[in-house]
């Protein structure tokens, strides 16, 4: 089956089904048609209704020759096409419950005339030809991401084509979204999805940072310790420019990330976006009037019972979870959010006791508890993480202590 | 701690297959039409700098056709500047890096069409905060400052960006573990680290941004205990990790602060032993990404007595000497 005509069939999959919202690349798609009662037919030709009916359709639809679809009779029959070599293969694609396979067969030329559409449509453009076509630009660029989102030439055709307000940005988020499930670790696709938002209004900004904090979370579902969508998440905080807007996300967040954070204690990522939410939080509350040391304006600032918390439910999960360097790693950066970032030490007024908050000497106490409690499941991990915990803290104070 | 029991988890170790490796990336010229040929497309400038500095490792360079490959990349070259990842791709600054690194190999930067756009288009990538874009959609992140500084320093024209406020970027990029994200903010990350440790070497200004205890703390604490590298806390094992650690740890003369025996050992479970090739984990399959940070690793180590690689250029030393660099990272044995 020659690139255009694989093509053409995919175009036509999306056009008939604008509800697809997953996409994965198979060995062959015929693998997940469910469960038919023998047929007369060979195996490798057995299609079941699902997938016939859906070429004999788009048979009907296209403009496909009736040469080309020699393979393609009556509701039942299979729909196989005649490649070149005379042999009979089965459709590469198919759509279940808006779900579409992709078999890894037809990619290289599906992907080769895809990609050389996009170059010389591109071209025409530029060139203001009157054979331009935006959509044959639009859906050779489509086909070209759901394979390759990395293509990062073909990104850019479609950043101009949304400059040119050929493409809007929500149809762009949508592709991308679609985009993301077989490919969530793409940092082009990623880039570029940034690069759309970024030219939302900024007063709509607030609205899409919802849905796209669920994108962040739902791809982070997918795909654990997803360096780019957390990133994503950041970028998206950092991009609100209302400090009142931003304050009350980073609260919300960091109750959303305690929920989340709590099913995913070995997901570095997340106690990560914890720690960038209290330093944010932190430095916007910090930047009143610095010089009052005053224990009711250091009551004022949220970030002392926050650390308060943080720590009691870190422990709580070491305790519990025994043995991951995330949580200790964490543990680490609580200590040194209190002595180096906020010299809590170099506060006259200030009283552990009052924010609740545990000494440098408890701390090392609860670590050492820990590499002591040979019950503990995951014993070695744990002794390990804690010493080494101590250790660290220990340098830590010494170096404080120099300065 | 018995020797047999700390040594291999799937049998035994293969020795280094210089020749089968040289053998699979030989063949990858003519392994057109697969789906991974087309899926690293865009990316071909990168592929040809990975398959070459394995090449030169495995003391095999001449197996690269010069002649060939440089009239290539002189196709990528674009006339505002810059170098795409293959013909017909836009100009982006990863590329123009690994287009310069091979001209540089194959002394051929004076073989340049447009020296000069190159050069106005890496430092307008700066930004005013001191931070660099890949190219004109102005994505930021810290891998960018390594690319750009590099390139520029290849091309002898470091003084057309502001040092000072790259630092000052890089500097934000720091966490409270020493270690670097890609923008201000962002996880600690093994590969943004390498970039930020070396954009600093590149520019003499390693001290007092770096505390070398403390990240040698984290880099060391990437080692898993099969020997393996990972790139972040809790993650798996991946050869190309064992350049991007290795490296930073050398450049901060740290390198015996993780088991080098041990990663050694886990880098040869890595290889391919059939089709030749290092892939990213025991098991998996090869491609050159992996097979270049593989034999990288164990050069910098010193294993096998391989031909020397710069922890800061990831170019051969000998190169890097021809074209006058000076490489203080480096102690002489």
């Amino acid at each position: 089956m020659d690139g255009e005509s694989l093509f053409t069939q995919l175009i036509q999959i999306l056009e008939k089904d604008k509800q697809i919202d997953e996409l994965g690349l198979v060995i062959s798609p015929a693998e997940f048609l469910p469960p038919q009662t023998q047929s007369t037919q060979e195996k490798e030709t057995d299609n079941t209704s699902i997938a016939s009916d859906l070429a004999t359709e788009c048979a009907s639809q296209s403009e496909l020759s009736i040469e080309e679809n020699e393979g393609v009779t009556n509701e039942g029959e299979t729909n196989n096409v005649e490649v070149n070599t005379g042999v009979l293969v089965p459709s590469p694609f198919l759509v279940i419950d808006h779900k579409l396979a992709v078999a890894y067969w037809c990619i290289p030329e599906l992907y080769k005339y895809a990609f050389a559409l996009c170059k010389k449509e591109f071209k025409e453009r530029s060139e203001s030809g009157k054979n331009y076509s935006v959509k044959g630009l639009k859906d050779a660029s489509s086909v070209v991401l759901l394979i390759s989102p990395d293509n990062y030439t073909v990104l850019n055709m479609r950043k101009e084509l949304i400059l040119s307000s050929d493409i809007n940005s929500s149809e762009e988020l949508k592709l991308l979204d679609l985009v993301f499930t077989k490919h969530p670790k793409s940092g082009e696709g990623w880039a570029h999805r940034r690069w759309v938002l970024e030219r939302v209004d900024k007063h709509e900004f607030p609205s899409v940072i919802e849905h796209e904090l669920s994108v962040s979370l739902r791809v982070a579902e997918i795909y654990p310790k997803n360096y780019y969508a957390w990133t994503h998440r950041l970028w998206l905080i950092e991009n609100l420019r209302d400090s009142e807007i931003l304050k009350e996300w980073l609260f919300r967040d960091l109750k959303t990330m305690e929920e989340w954070t709590r099913k995913h204690i070995s997901d570095n990522c997340g106690f990560h976006h914890r720690r960038y939410l209290l330093e944010k939080i932190s430095s916007l509350y910090s930047n009143n009037n610095n010089n009052d040391n005053s224990l009711s304006h250091l009551k004022s600032n949220p970030i002392y019972e926050l650390l308060s918390n943080e720590i009691k439910y870190t422990n709580e999960l070491v305790e519990f979870y025994p043995g991951h360097e995330t949580l200790w790693l964490h543990k680490r950066f609580l200590v040194f959010m209190l002595y180096n970032t906020l010299k809590i030490h170099q506060i006259p007024s200030f009283s552990l006791q009052e924010f609740g908050l545990p000494t440098v000497l408890d701390e090392i106490k609860f670590a050492h508890a820990c590499s002591e409690d040979d019950e503990a499941s995951n014993f070695d991990a744990q002794k390990t993480h804690a010493l080494c915990f101590k250790l660290w803290v220990i340098e830590l104070i010494n170096k404080i202590g120099e300065d | 701690m018995s020797s047999s029991s700390s040594k291999s988890n799937e049998g035994s170790i293969p020795p280094l297959l210089i020749e089968k490796h040289v053998s699979f990336i030989q063949a990858l010229a003519s392994k057109k039409d697969t789906f991974e040929y087309w899926a690293t497309e865009h990316l071909r400038m990168s592929g040809i700098y990975w398959g070459m500095g394995a090449l030169y490792i495995l003391s095999s360079i001449d197996k690269l056709d010069k002649k060939e490959i440089i009239p290539w990349i002189l196709k990528c070259e674009h006339s505002e500047g810059g170098f795409g990842g293959n013909i017909g791709h836009d100009p982006h600054l990863l590329y123009t890096l690994s287009a310069l690194q091979i001209l540089a190999e194959f002394d051929s930067l004076d073989l340049m069409q447009h020296k000069e756009a190159t050069i106005k288009f890496l430092s307008s990538l700066q930004q005013p905060d001191g931070s660099f874009v890949g190219d004109k959609w102005k994505e930021v992140d810290t891998r960018f400052s390594y690319c750009a500084i590099y390139s520029l320093r290849l091309l002898n024209a470091l003084h057309t960006i502001d040092s000072d406020k790259a630092v000052e970027h890089i500097q934000k990029c720091r966490n409270f573990d020493g270690a670097f994200g890609t923008i201000p903010g962002a996880e600690s990350h093994a590969g943004m680290t390498f970039c930020c440790v070396a954009a600093l070497a590149i520019l003499g200004r390693l001290y007092p941004t770096i505390d070398p205890d403390l990240l040698g703390w984290w880099l060391a604490e990437r080692q898993k205990p099969h020997g393996g590298l990972c790139g972040r806390p809790e993650k798996s094992a991946d050869v190309c990790y064992s350049w991007w650690v290795l490296s930073s740890l050398s450049i901060i003369n740290r390198l015996h602060w993780i088991d080098n025996d041990k990663l050694k050992d886990w880098i040869l479970q890595c290889q391919d032993t059939e089709t030749g090739g290092i892939a990213d984990k025991p098991g998996d399959l090869p491609d050159v990404f992996h097979t270049f940070f593989g034999v990288a690793g164990l050069s910098l180590m010193g294993y096998f007595s391989l031909p020397l690689i710069d922890p800061t250029y990831a170019l051969p030393v000998n190169t890097l000497k021809r074209l006058g660099y000076e490489l203080p990272w480096h102690k002489d044995s």
